[in-house]
């Protein structure tokens, strides 16, 4: 899916949904695309709901649609946003950035809290993979949550058990 | 900074100083015995961790062979742990190269080499 975007008062685009947010977008931006009669917020759009962090705020004031869609679609007025060294290196695929798996911090776990639960957070970091290739980008974030929430488990119960030993061996040296 | 980053780099400086502490705390020449792996104490099986503290002690000496025997594989995991912890730190620096590395062969890799180290060292 591709839109244009209201930016600095200029209409541009078309843009996957990457390139647009490295344009810049945030929730307030003027975005269009084709089947929409009118430029709407990208906060508003459900296709983008995925893509902004939910500490942005909703700026409603500074909307302008002044501007009419840019209707019908011209290939060629296609604009590059940010450099094409960084389009060459990271590719102009639409997915979102993938949650992290945790998978190194489940490995350290698992290896020096004497408690296995970090291999529960591997299997996490698996579900968090999986269900990004398959385009489940929320059940990757929520899966990607899981592996972090075994994660501190691990550690909080590799440390509970750290201090019940070491005073079990201080008490034996008395 | 913002206040996240600020909270995670102490936790994380917080639990360096701590294992530090704890190794030099049983560190043997010191007198108090290795920590005992309460999962060992409980089920009598080594879990994937049992040793490591003791083979990191015996890497803080010098003593490569000793390490080996205590845990080899927390030795190896522990470089490709550092590795993936910074490549998904960096996670949104270089997307195509974290979603490369932490491929779902890595992960299952991850996950087997884990399991088939914890039924070995119990034969």
């Amino acid at each position: 899916m591709e839109y244009w975007i209201i930016i600095d008062g200029k209409a541009r685009g078309p843009y996957g949904v990457a390139d647009m947010i490295r344009c810049g977008v945030t929730l307030s931006t003027p975005v269009w695309r084709q089947g929409m009669t009118e430029w709407v917020p990208a906060g508003t759009v459900r296709d983008l709901a995925g893509y902004f962090s939910v500490n942005e705020t909703y700026h409603s004031q500074q909307l302008d649609y002044s501007t009419p869609p840019p209707s019908p679609v011209d290939p060629a007025a296609r604009q590059s946003c940010g450099d094409s060294e960084w389009r060459a290196a990271n590719g102009d695929d639409d997915r979102p950035p993938m949650p992290s798996t945790y998978l190194g911090w489940n490995i350290a776990a698992t290896v020096l809290c004497c408690i296995p639960l970090g291999i529960i957070g591997i299997i996490y970091s698996a579900m968090t993979r999986g269900r990004y290739d398959q385009g489940d980008y929320a059940g990757a974030r929520n899966a990607s949550k899981w592996a972090s929430v075994w994660l501190i488990l691990s550690v909080v119960f590799g440390l509970i058990q750290g201090v019940f030993v070491l005073a079990t061996n201080i008490l034996s040296l008395l | 900074m913002s206040g996240r980053t600020r909270l995670i780099l102490t936790a994380v400086a917080i639990a360096v100083a701590s294992v530090i502490f704890m190794l030099y705390l049983t560190h043997s020449s010191y007198g108090a015995p290795p920590l005992r792996c309460g999962i060992k104490a409980l089920t009598g099986f080594d879990c994937p961790g049992c040793g490591s503290q003791r083979a990191f002690q015996a890497l803080l000496r010098g003593d490569l062979a000793a390490a080996w025997g205590y845990n080899a594989f927390a030795l190896i995991a522990a470089p490709v742990a550092v590795f993936l912890i910074v490549v998904e730190a960096g996670r949104e620096c270089w997307p195509r190269f974290h979603r490369a590395v932490l491929s779902k062969w890595t992960i299952i890799a991850a996950a087997a080499a884990v399991a088939a180290w914890w039924i070995i060292r119990n034969q």
